[in-house]
């Protein structure tokens, strides 16, 4: 039974932490959020076995930690609000070949970080090539690019 | 001016996210702070020194501790000391922690109806340190006593 408890709380506790920290901390993984992911792995192994380490207690995390998740993507579609506040909304960050600086700011997302996405995706070159970026649910930039980019993209 | 994209986007419920985002990271900074200052066992905060009027001796304690993490209190054995000093632990103490070790070896134990009595050999003022891991979290109730003096009675708060 503790098993269970201590799986379902630190379930929560993770979701609420990596939610709570920001959509951006997580997808694209850079060296150091590498590194975040194995500490936070090791630490909370030990919080999620204590001493049991047998495999019936391994078996019972494992069901419970499965469980929540099913047990929770179902309730985000059966309730929309909740999934609106687990899994956020896609917004834009980039319109018409314009940075919206406000909310670049507050995503901690940068201009590079938008280039970078546009390279990667569609080959643009600069910004005003840009039609739409959106920082999606996920964390990933998306790159809708303007049409006359796209013309330029296949006569050359 | 409307955009012809639909991505299904809420900017006022991205804009509390980021507020509560904002709250989190203070909450988290809070947290880190107050660890520190020990707030979380061991540190400023934490640290307690009780010198009861009565037994002759003086006890160290974390006010704080965590769950089946090892901790220690340190009780400094003052005034005349006889061959034999009894350190008494209540039994609700005793209960509730896992003893892993006493320093020095107590020669015997000698079991009552709500302590323990460890029964140490010293001819001088010394020093007995109590190794031991809290098994229960919330509120540990800390009961010692030396020789025939009334227990004293603390607390300590386990967190989960």
């Amino acid at each position: 039974m503790e098993s269970i408890v201590r799986a379902a709380v630190v379930y929560i506790f993770l979701l609420l932490v990596f939610r709570l920290s920001g959509r951006r901390t997580l997808s694209e993984m850079t060296m150091f959020d590498f590194i975040l992911v194995l500490i936070v792995s090791e630490s909370v192994q030990e919080a999620l076995i204590g001493d049991d380490r047998s495999l019936t207690n391994a078996g019972l995390v494992i069901f419970t930690l499965v469980m929540i998740n099913i047990a929770l993507s179902m309730l985000k579609l059966k309730f929309l609000t909740l999934e609106k506040w687990i899994d956020g909304r896609p917004f834009i960050i980039v319109d018409q070949g314009r940075c919206l600086q406000d909310r670049l700011a507050r995503a901690r997302v940068d201009e590079r970080d938008i280039m970078e996405a546009a390279r990667l995706d569609h080959g643009l070159e600069r910004l005003d090539q840009i039609k739409y970026a959106v920082l999606e649910r996920n964390g990933r930039i998306s790159i809708v690019p303007k049409e006359s980019s796209t013309a330029e993209q296949g006569s050359s | 001016m409307p955009r012809d994209i639909d991505i299904g986007e809420d900017i006022d419920h991205q804009r509390k996210v980021w507020k509560l985002e904002r709250i989190a990271w203070t909450v988290m900074a809070g947290s880190i702070i107050a660890a520190v200052c020990g707030f979380a066992g061991h540190g400023l905060f934490s640290e307690r020194t009780v010198a009861p009027r009565e037994g002759d001796f003086i006890v160290d304690y974390q006010r704080f501790e965590r769950y089946h993490a090892q901790t220690q209190l340190t009780l400094h054995l003052t005034g005349d000391t006889a061959d034999e000093t009894r350190i008494h632990f209540g039994a609700d103490f005793l209960r509730n922690v896992e003893v892993m070790r006493l320093e020095p070896e107590p020669e015997r134990a000698e079991l009552g109806a709500n302590a323990t009595a460890y029964v140490f050999n010293t001819d001088a003022a010394g020093r007995i340190v109590v190794h031991y891991k809290p098994i229960v979290s919330g509120r540990l109730p800390l009961v010692l006593g030396r020789d025939d003096a009334p227990l004293l009675y603390l607390e300590q708060f386990v967190y989960p």
